[in-house]
């Protein structure tokens, strides 16, 4: 039973070629779940006759000859935010306990057509809107690395189930670094891929113009794989890109030969030392690898954190307005609509939620919207502008995907903006639409995982995971990621 | 101008929810953000000083605001919270200093405009299972309490 692989890629050739079956896959990974997330708290929900039924039905198909797909058997978890038709998806959330979703998110339905197996729901700020998964209506998730600490958020249920082996790969959604931070925090690979490769139908909506789903893994061949198998254009979602699944393994060992490395001289400072030094020897390892880095200005970076916190709550205020104790979740009894409403989303939101929907109809309200959301749009516009003259000059771009390893619970919970200088490095991409991954680099201080974050151009997320694979190989090669003092 | 004040300043800086309304310390907050700030350094040297601002956001308006986005909030909390998004407003202030003439806003990242699908019929949502979901239903509808009732 120990001696199951561990990457998505190995499980499912083992299951399609019989050396296993999706029955013991899955009972190995629920086991696991039983033995521990008590302690860590990752899943909202465990699907656990689910898994074992559907397990059932691909080894039937294998026994049939029938070919279950690329994910045969692998176990798979869920951010609850991903709508599962039958299956409660709460977004951490009161105001949505015991909703069950009347139809499956488009990623939900092609990770089932491959062959996957859910495994549960995973814990996350609720909405999405936090950065250590501490504002869940169901308690914080820990970080299975070391349980006094954060696993970083908002999809730390989802970054922590594939760190502590509950599930090989998970997906999580990422509207300012919400699957990059947690990734590097966790010490596993963590994608937002170009805006618009991923169907959003079914994501319970924080950021529209923000949010993507992407995949957690523990290689970077698992995170291309569960990436392909969920891209591709959706008529159900009209900012869907419209063109075929991205193409990502089959490039993956191309290397970086040749490959213009950015660095931003202007990054805004702020990492600690022991990530600082994580990633500089990511520089050097892709300058070995034959890599050329080159130095880049962009000057707006350090203004999209404003641009983010006004757009994103913006958007928030107007996607949160639906949840008014009408159509789905939780209803507090009032004699009037209008009383009602308030008297359901004062008790079902919680105080994060509460605040960026404050903070957001403010930037929108009348006599504030060209100070507040009219100017953050042009400041979106600024750094659109700085990334692209950054891509003539560099194929991608290296930076920290948190400025610092995890953290210790409740050290910024009472802090909003202290919680939201977490997102300084990721949340740039979000704003420009372009991808990016961070890939776990060694370690930092108390040994805790650092990651690294590859940013690419819209589209080039092969690239991107090009020079992702050659730093992990990187790492399998050389034995220096302890850094000193850690 | 750029200058690096670490993080971890900027979070002890604002982590002192008293200081961060005085003109002393907000500036702390926008430190190595905004060109074009009035910035001198502080008597300690560590310390920052911005010309003092007015207050970004009063009790009444985050009433207000509370009012529209159908929250309601108890006195403790609206003081939490103009305290809470007053710092907020008065961060995100670095973008004022910003030339923003003629940049043409930007909405959303993709170059789709007016999308549109094959005028075809296809699978909706069983109405059975919608109204399950509901808090309350009858007779293929979502019941609501009275919309005429106790005004505000």
């Amino acid at each position: 039973m120990s001696d199951q692989p561990t990457t998505a890629v190995d499980l499912a050739e083992n299951v399609r070629s019989g050396i296993t079956t999706a029955v013991e896959v899955v009972d190995e990974y629920l086991a696991r779940v039983d033995e521990r997330d008590g302690e860590i708290n990752a899943f909202n929900l465990v699907l656990i006759d689910q898994a074992r039924e559907r397990a059932a039905e691909i080894d039937e198909m294998i026994s049939l000859g029938r070919d279950p797909g690329r994910l045969a058997g692998v176990p798979v978890a869920l951010k609850d935010n991903l709508c599962t038709r039958g299956i409660p998806t709460t977004c951490s959330s009161k105001i949505l306990a015991d909703w069950k979703p009347p139809y499956d998110a488009t990623v939900v339905t092609r990770l089932r057509g491959a062959g996957a197996i859910f495994v549960g729901k995973t814990n996350l700020d609720e909405f999405a809107m936090g950065s250590s998964t501490e504002n869940s209506a169901f308690g914080p998730t820990k970080n299975p690395l070391d349980t006094t600490r954060v696993p970083g958020g908002s999809s730390g249920g989802s970054a922590a189930a594939v760190a502590a082996n509950f599930a090989a790969v998970s997906f999580g959604s990422d509207t300012g670094g919400s699957i990059r931070q947690p990734a590097a925090l966790c010490g596993v690979v963590g994608v937002k891929p170009t805006y618009g490769a991923v169907s959003r139908l079914g994501l319970i909506a924080f950021g529209s113009s923000l949010d993507q789903i992407g995949p957690f893994a523990h290689t970077v061949r698992d995170a291309a794989v569960a990436l392909e198998t969920i891209s591709g254009h959706d008529p159900g979602d009209s900012t869907s890109i419209q063109q075929g699944p991205l193409d990502l393994s089959r490039t993956l060992d191309s290397g970086v030969e040749g490959l213009r490395v950015g660095r931003i001289s202007d990054l805004p400072k702020g990492a600690s030392p022991d990530v600082e030094e994580r990633l500089e020897a990511a520089f050097d390892a892709l300058r070995e690898a034959g890599a050329e880095i080159v130095d880049v200005e962009m000057p707006a970076f350090n203004y999209g954190l404003t641009a983010y916190y006004l757009i994103a709550p913006a958007e928030a205020s107007s996607n949160l307005a639906r949840f008014d104790g009408v159509r789905f979740g939780m209803r507090t009894s009032a004699p009037d609509t209008n009383s009602m409403y308030t008297a359901t989303r004062t008790d079902g939101f919680g105080a994060e939620v509460k605040r960026r929907i404050m903070l957001g109809t403010y930037a929108l309200s009348a006599g504030y919207y060209d100070a507040y959301y009219g100017r953050a749009q042009k400041v979106r516009r600024l750094i659109a502008n700085d990334f692209a003259a950054a891509y003539a000059k560099a194929d991608v771009l290296l930076t920290p995907a948190s400025p610092t390893v995890a953290f210790k619970l409740g050290d910024k919970a009472s802090d909003p903006l202290a919680m939201y200088l977490c997102d300084t490095y990721t949340i740039p991409s979000n704003l420009t639409g372009d991808p990016g991954m961070s890939v776990p680099f060694g370690t930092g201080e108390h040994g805790l995982p650092v990651g690294v974050q590859i940013l690419a151009p819209a589209l080039k997320d092969d690239v991107m995971f090009q020079a992702a694979a050659t730093l992990e190989r990187h790492m399998q090669t050389h034995q220096d990621q302890n850094v000193s003092g850690s | 101008m750029r200058r690096g004040l670490s993080f971890s300043k900027r979070w002890r800086l604002c982590q002192n929810r008293d200081r961060c309304h005085s003109p002393v310390t907000s500036v702390g907050l926008h430190f190595g953000k905004a060109a074009g700030y009035r910035i001198s350094l502080g008597a300690g040297g560590d310390s920052l000083r911005r010309v003092p601002d007015v207050p970004k956001i009063s009790a009444a308006d985050v009433s207000k605001v509370a009012t529209l986005a159908r929250l309601s909030l108890t006195d403790d909390e609206l003081t939490t919270a103009t305290a809470e998004l007053s710092a907020m407003l008065d961060y995100f202030a670095d973008i004022d200093a910003l030339d923003l003439d003629g940049v043409e806003p930007m909405m959303q990242p993709t170059p789709l405009a007016n999308v549109m699908r094959e005028d075809i019929e296809g699978e909706t949502l069983d109405r059975d299972e919608v109204l399950s979901q509901a808090p309350l239903a009858e007779d293929g509808r979502f019941r609501v309490p009275p919309i005429i009732g106790i005004q505000d």
